[in-house]
């Protein structure tokens, strides 16, 4: 009997079944399919086939995905390395240190030189430097290897050294790369030609050329989909950064997801987000100051105007309490959010909620409003989104961004938490002001931190004692880690009080 | 409707969607040479069933979530024996249905690890 098959090239080849008979069934297998197989392997384990025969041996190199991670070698509790040949474990005596350090470099430049010129798709690598120095110019030589290759449609690169090095700037120019991840370099960006690229992840990289750098990047990648920008290092920290990008494009039409942590530059001129779905912002300030005029005299560089204006048909949408801040600042008038369905606010007790009643009233689709922690900077300019400071200004339009807000499910995380000046009547007290204004609220979910227990029974208590409120079909769930507590309205208009559903720990507080 | 014929002679009706999932049948089909049924020389009608009741679970919205599907594949392919395992693996290649050839082989490689 002949048997036919595809091999990786495409094209058809034959074997006879009884020439596979006499070995075990995997050694039967056509090699490419058993390069297939011994690529869902950990790199380790198929390397350590290679030891079984020759044939064995010369198949590693059919293995196209490679996944290298030094973690078990510098790891200093695991000194043993164990290997297994024919399924019995072999223990290898334990070795120092440096030599364990060694011996992963050389693992990496024996399973390259076994490979030869095969091409290899996924390359994945990681490397923590720990006590060892690992030399950066032999990572860009393996690097620079499988590049060469040909084929390399997704790469992975993590490392953790003492010093960032310098990525070769190659990487952008492999025209078959289909996703690129990235953490702790320093990029240099020269020709950038990345035609297939549809996911790039950059973790805490340093642009040497700052917002052209990153400008210069996406402009090279036209079909990427989903873009995640974490940590850029323009010297972060905390709420500020000491210097800014001056000017970054986003010329990214395909683009729909995006997670972007950066100091807002002084401009955006060029943005792009045709197609962009979800976002996740997180702009920090950038300051001019100098510590002796102390920390409230500072001018703030960066205009994020240009980039919140383009973002603005996204259905979802997380916001960082630094970005917040800074809608505050940039925006004259917050565009309108016309797609906008679910939006996520981070809250800061140092951060006031300013910007919330524009972000509401200018999105008329809005279903679901998630507000991560209640706690904010008491300003005048909540509107009626919270109790903190009434305007005082009767001349001034009422505000109505909650009155007149369309938000069917509202969540409210970290709820209970409490921080010096604030206490939980304070919360309690938003709580009911936002079931008293929101005419369409269908759910209010109120995620309770479970540190703060001898304040539950005080929290249903005040929920169950509430007035009329602004929607009748309203539930409310109180949910912790070991409680969960809900309610109904009752349909009929007569009944004012609402059914109560308790269930967990929570019944053994309760008193009746 | 699609014909398929195993070598030992057993004939399969099966949906088109249903067949499509295989790269080697959806290209046979855009060649328009499926009218008498398509023959399957290297693949047996025990082998050809279990792949046609893969192939009905994983029609594109039909069988269930993501986790319901994964769930479903793991009962699959645990319940089969070593011989049926390397066949499947030969004839998802022969048939090129990429994820039934991902999910034998990952089998095999834990078999091996």
């Amino acid at each position: 009997m002949i048997i036919y098959w595809i091999a990786g090239n495409g094209t058809y080849q034959a074997t006879t079944w009884e020439h596979c008979e006499k070995r075990d069934l995997i050694s039967g297998l056509p090699d490419a399919l058993i390069g297939h197989i011994l690529s869902f392997l950990t790199t380790k384990e198929a390397a350590s086939t290679s030891v079984l025969s020759t044939k064995w041996r010369h198949l590693f190199a059919f293995v196209s995905n490679l996944d290298l991670d030094d973690s078990i070698y510098v790891d200093p509790l695991k000194k043993v390395i164990s290997t297994r040949i024919r399924g019995a474990p072999i223990l290898l005596e334990e070795y120092a240190p440096n030599y364990i350090s060694t011996s992963f470099t050389d693992f990496v430049d024996r399973v390259l030189a076994l490979q030869g010129d095969s091409s290899i798709h996924k390359f994945s690598l990681k490397i923590e430097d720990g006590d060892n120095h690992v030399d950066p110019t032999r990572v860009f030589d393996w690097i620079l290897n499988v590049l060469q290759r040909g084929g390399a449609s997704d790469l992975n690169l993590y490392m953790a050294l003492e010093m960032d090095p310098v990525i070769p700037s190659k990487i952008f120019s492999t025209e078959t790369l289909v996703k690129l991840k990235l953490s702790g370099t320093i990029i240099h960006v020269e020709d950038v030609y990345l035609p297939k690229l549809k996911t790039l992840y950059l973790g805490s990289v340093n642009f040497l050329n700052h917002g052209l750098g990153l400008t210069k990047l996406l402009s090279g990648c036209h079909m990427l989909e989903d873009l995640v920008l974490d940590s850029l290092n323009w010297f972060l920290w905390k709420f500020v950064s000491f210097s800014n990008p001056k000017c970054v494009s986003f010329d990214t039409p395909n683009l729909v997801y995006l997670e972007f942590t950066d100091a807002t530059a002084n401009n955006y001129p060029k943005v792009n987000f045709d197609s962009l779905v979800e976002a996740k912002i997180d702009l920090k300030a950038s300051f001019q100051g100098s510590f002796s005029q102390g920390f409230e005299d500072y001018g703030f560089m960066g205009n994020a105007t240009a980039f919140v204006r383009r973002i603005c048909n996204v259905k979802i949408f997380y916001l960082s309490s630094d970005t917040l801040e800074e809608l505050t600042f940039c925006c004259e008038s917050i565009p309108l959010f016309i797609n906008l369905t679910h939006l996520s606010i981070e809250s800061n007790p140092k951060v006031g909620w300013e910007s919330l009643p524009g972000l509401l009233k200018n999105s008329p689709n809005l279903e679901t409003l998630v507000l991560q922690g209640l706690v904010h900077k008491s300003t005048y300019r909540c509107g009626d989104v919270c109790l903190c400071k009434p305007c005082e200004d009767k001349e001034k339009e009422i505000p109505t961004s909650l009155s007149s807000s369309p938000v069917k499910v509202l969540k409210v995380l970290k709820f209970g938490e409490i921080f010096d000046d604030h206490d939980i009547d304070e919360q309690i007290n938003q709580v009911k002001h936002f079931l008293q204004t929101m005419p369409n609220l269908e759910q209010l979910v109120l995620y309770y931190d479970p540190s703060f227990k001898e304040n539950v029974t005080k929290v249903t208590t005040e929920l169950q004692k509430f007035p009329r409120v602004a929607s009748r079909k309203c539930e409310i769930q109180l949910i912790s880690d070991d409680l969960y507590l809900s309610s109904r309205w009752g349909s009929s208009p007569s009944l004012e009080e609402p059914d109560w559903v308790f269930s967990g720990d929570f019944c053994q507080l309760y008193e009746e | 409707m699609i014909v398929l014929k195993s070598s030992d002679g057993e004939t399969f009706e099966i949906e088109e969607a249903v067949a499509l999932q295989s790269q080697t049948i959806a290209h046979m089909v855009e060649d328009d040479c499926v009218e008498n049924g398509i023959p399957l020389a290297n693949v047996t009608g025990e082998i050809l069933a279990k792949i046609i009741e893969y192939c009905k679970k994983h029609v594109e919205g039909g069988g269930g979530s993501e986790e319901e599907l994964k769930i479903w594949d793991k009962e699959f392919i645990e319940n089969i024996d070593q011989s049926t395992l390397f066949n499947l693996i030969l004839a998802a290649n022969y048939l090129n249905i990429k994820t039934l050839l991902d999910l034998t082989c990952q089998r095999v490689a834990d078999m091996i690890s």
